[in-house]
Parts: C-alpha cells; sequence; structure tokens
C-alpha cells in the first residue's frame, strides 16, 4: 500500500470517528464561539473597535480552540491502545503523522471558516468579496497549525501530565502563524490585497516548513518507549 | 475466495539473546535466551509479575530492552510483520469491529474484505457492525484478534488471549490460533491457562522474576499443536 493511501484510510478513520463523535470539533467550537460573545460584550457596541479587534481575537480563540482538537485526536489514538497497533501495521510511520496533519487541518479549517462567519454576525464586520480571499488564508493556516500539533501531540504523548504539556509546546510553535494569520487577515479586511498576499506566501513557507519538520522528525518523536 | 494466510512470508526465525529490562532497579526481565520459527506456538508462562508482559513488548518492539537483542529473519524485505495484543485490545471504539479489521487490513496492504471472514472465524459476525464500546470484554478480545490476524503477521503476539472468554470461545481463540501456527506465523501467548497452553503451545517458556525458571509440573514437555 502506497504512503498516499496509508495516509487517505487513517485521515478518513479520524474523519469518520469524529463525524460520530463530535468530540473535537464540538468543543473547539463551543470554545471558539464564547471567545468571540465574550470580546463582543467586554468591548460594547463600539463597531470600529470590533472590527479592528475581530482578526486578533479569531485567531488566539482558534490557538486555544487548536489544543483543544488536537489532544481530542491524541486520545482517538491512545484511547485503548489503539496506537500501538497502528504503530506495527503502518509500513511507513510517516503515514500516521500525515494522516494527522490532513484530519487536523479539515476541522481546524471548517471551524475557522464557522468562527468567521461568527464573527460576521457577533463582531460587526462586513462581508465584503475581499473576504473570499480568506479562505486560502485559512486553509494555509490550519495546516501550518495542523502541522505543528502533529508533532507537538508526538513529543508529548508519552507525558504523564499530556494534556499540562501539549499547550506549553504548542503555542510557542504557532507564534509565526499566529502573527502571519493575523496580519494576512487585517491586511484583507483593510483592502489591501497584495499585503495580504504577502502575508500569504509567509505562511506557506511556514506550513511548509513545519509539515517537512513534521515528516522527518515523527518517527523518532513517536516511538513507544 | 481470499486467505488469511495469503500475504505470509514463510520461514520467519526470532533469536533473542540476553534480553534485560530495568525499571529504575527493579528488574523486569534478566538475560532471558528465547528462539522460535515461524509455525511454532511458544507459551510463555508464570505467575503474576514474572516478566511475561515485558517479554512479549519487547518482542513486539513496543519496549526498548535495557539490554540484550533480537533479531528477526526469513521476513524479506523490511521489518518483520509483527501484531501485537496486550491487556489493551488496540481497536478505536467508536468503529465498528468490522472497520477496525478492515483498516488493519488496508494498511497492511491487504484485501479489506477479508475482515468478514476472520470475524466469521472468531464466531462474532453478528457484531460486525456495532460500535466497539457497546461490546463486552469477551467480544473485544476475539475482536482485537481479528484485528491482529487482519494484517497478515509474520509474527503474532498475544498477552492474555484468554481472558474474559467463555469455554466456548476460548476454544475458538485457541482453534485460530492453531489455524495461525499452520499458515506458518509464528505465535506467542502469555497465558495463565495451563490446560489451553498444553493444547496449543509446541514450546513453553516458563518465567519468575524476570527470569527463565526451569518449568515447573504443570508445564514441562513439549507439546504440539493440536
Amino acid at each position: 500500500m502506497s504512503l498516499a493511501a496509508d495516509v487517505a484510510a487513517l485521515a478518513a478513520k479520524d474523519i469518520r470517528i469524529e463525524l460520530r463523535t463530535r468530540q473535537a470539533s464540538g468543543a473547539a467550537a463551543a470554545l471558539g464561539a464564547i471567545a468571540l460573545v465574550l470580546v463582543g460584550l467586554a468591548v460594547g457596541p463600539d463597531a470600529d473597535r470590533l472590527r479592528q479587534l475581530a482578526p486578533s481575537v479569531i485567531w488566539i480563540a482558534l490557538l486555544f480552540a487548536t489544543v483543544t482538537v488536537a489532544d481530542r485526536f491524541e486520545r482517538i489514538d491512545r484511547a485503548d491502545d489503539a496506537f500501538s497497533a497502528l504503530w506495527l501495521v503502518a509500513a511507513d510511520r510517516r503515514a500516521i503523522y500525515l494522516a494527522k496533519v490532513v484530519s487536523l487541518t479539515l476541522v481546524l479549517g471548517l471551524l475557522q471558516v464557522g468562527l468567521w462567519l461568527l464573527a460576521v454576525a457577533l463582531l460587526n464586520l462586513s462581508l465584503r468579496v475581499e473576504l473570499l480571499a480568506l479562505l486560502p488564508i485559512i486553509w494555509l493556516t490550519a495546516w501550518s497549525t495542523a502541522s505543528v500539533g502533529a508533532l507537538a501531540l508526538a513529543l508529548v504523548s508519552a507525558a504523564a501530565h499530556r494534556m499540562l504539556l501539549l499547550p506549553v509546546v504548542l503555542l510557542p510553535l504557532l507564534v509565526p502563524t499566529l502573527v502571519a494569520g493575523v496580519g494576512a487577515s487585517v491586511a484583507l479586511l483593510d483592502g489591501r490585497i497584495a499585503d495580504a498576499a504577502g502575508w500569504g506566501t509567509i505562511l506557506l513557507i511556514e506550513a511548509a516548513l513545519f509539515c517537512g519538520l513534521g515528516i522527518l522528525l515523527y518517527e523518532a518523536a513517536a516511538a513507544p518507549e | 475466495m481470499h486467505s488469511v494466510s495469503d500475504t505470509s512470508r514463510p520461514g520467519i526465525f526470532l533469536r533473542a539473546t540476553n534480553l534485560t529490562k530495568l525499571y529504575g532497579e527493579t528488574v523486569a526481565l534478566w538475560s532471558v535466551d528465547l528462539a522460535a520459527r515461524g509455525g511454532e506456538l511458544v507459551a510463555v508462562l508464570g505467575p503474576n509479575a514474572s516478566g511475561k508482559t515485558t517479554l512479549l513488548r519487547i518482542l513486539a518492539g513496543l519496549t526498548a530492552p535495557t539490554g540484550g537483542r533480537i533479531s528477526w529473519s526469513g521476513s524479506g524485505a523490511g521489518r518483520p510483520r509483527i501484531a501485537y495484543v496486550g491487556h489493551a485490545t488496540h481497536l478505536f471504539e467508536a468503529l465498528t469491529p468490522l472497520e477496525n479489521l478492515e483498516l488493519a487490513a488496508r494498511l497492511a496492504g491487504r484485501d479489506p474484505r477479508l475482515a468478514v471472514e476472520l470475524l466469521g472465524r472468531l464466531g462474532i459476525e453478528a457484531s460486525a457492525g456495532r460500535r466497539c464500546a457497546g461490546l463486552s470484554a469477551g467480544t473485544l478480545r476475539r475482536v482485537a484478534l481479528g484485528r491482529a490476524l487482519a494484517t497478515a503477521p509474520d509474527a503474532l503476539i498475544l498477552d492474555e488471549p484468554f481472558a474474559s472468554l467463555d469455554a466456548a470461545a476460548a476454544d475458538v481463540v485457541v482453534e485460530v490460533l492453531a489455524g495461525a501456527g499452520r499458515e506458518g506465523r509464528l505465535v506467542v501467548v502469555a497465558t495463565h491457562d495451563d490446560a489451553r497452553s498444553r493444547t496449543l503451545a509446541t514450546k513453553s517458556v516458563w518465567l519468575s522474576g524476570g527470569r527463565v525458571a526451569p518449568p515447573d509440573s504443570r508445564t514441562t514437555g513439549t507439546l504440539r499443536l493440536a
């Protein structure tokens, strides 16, 4: 079986389980929505200020939602030690990492779309044609975040206090993605398409770099004991 | 008709030398040697905390030994295909038994339709479409064995495969393991079930305190496939 086929089979497993349980997406969506509502309440009916704050709030909500989604996905594999069976059967163990990147990217991308739509309603953002350009930024950010997240999960998976360690390892690694994501979305909301494209290029480089690092390091990071 | 043995690699040979595992100053395993080949069924026997699980996890490659060496030969290119079922089931509980077996078969490069045949052999086809989370412990043990077999392993390593099983189900598992041996797979089983290990095993290893001990009266003799 080829690497691509293994990745597809494993990612399909993650998505199928998520569709059945909705544990990761449900918890993350609730977390993101609460963050947006709280900011809306705290700032009050100041449309300009809400619009200025929206990108930062969305990306910060996304970062914390990433921790939740990543942890839930890892629990799927670690529950009843299903991971050991995957580890032994996978002909190319990079498939386990890449599948996690694919499934995390899908969930985090859809989560971002939902957060932006919610922000339109709650934070008084106006939907313009330029916002369509957000879609590639959303997916690039999701890919970058997922690449870091899957590697961070492997690094902390054997730790006794994994849920405490995960944000400590993951969030600092996500700072470049946060900065580029906020930069791109602010530029788009201001109608500065060229600037947004520049940030998008940075995001693409970050995502490719993190994914490449993950492919190289995963087997050593995730090896049992 | 698909066969569970259609991608097996005959001639697998395991040689473990001087295996030692320490957890701090606690000796879990001390200087254990073991040699076995495909077609053999090795029973690892001993009281609780004698090192059986540690030995099996080391053989499976899931625990690194502190010292000693394991070599596999005769498995062709790449690492040998090893399937392990420990105290956990290693199943995804939100998936059905059929989906778990199909996934394992796909990852092993085998036809996922074999999953149906395997579930039938294990007598659990009626549970094929139910989520694992809702199944009994005994059924899950058999699903776990099916998942392991779905990968067409060169070596099948099982920790207490008869736990949670009633007599009829345990007899089915004995027959399936004997079949795996006839197909040329190396089967290593840790068990407290002396009667079934007598029926099944071609070779026995008795552990006590992490060391290979002389077989006691219950485990002497070389036993053949049923």
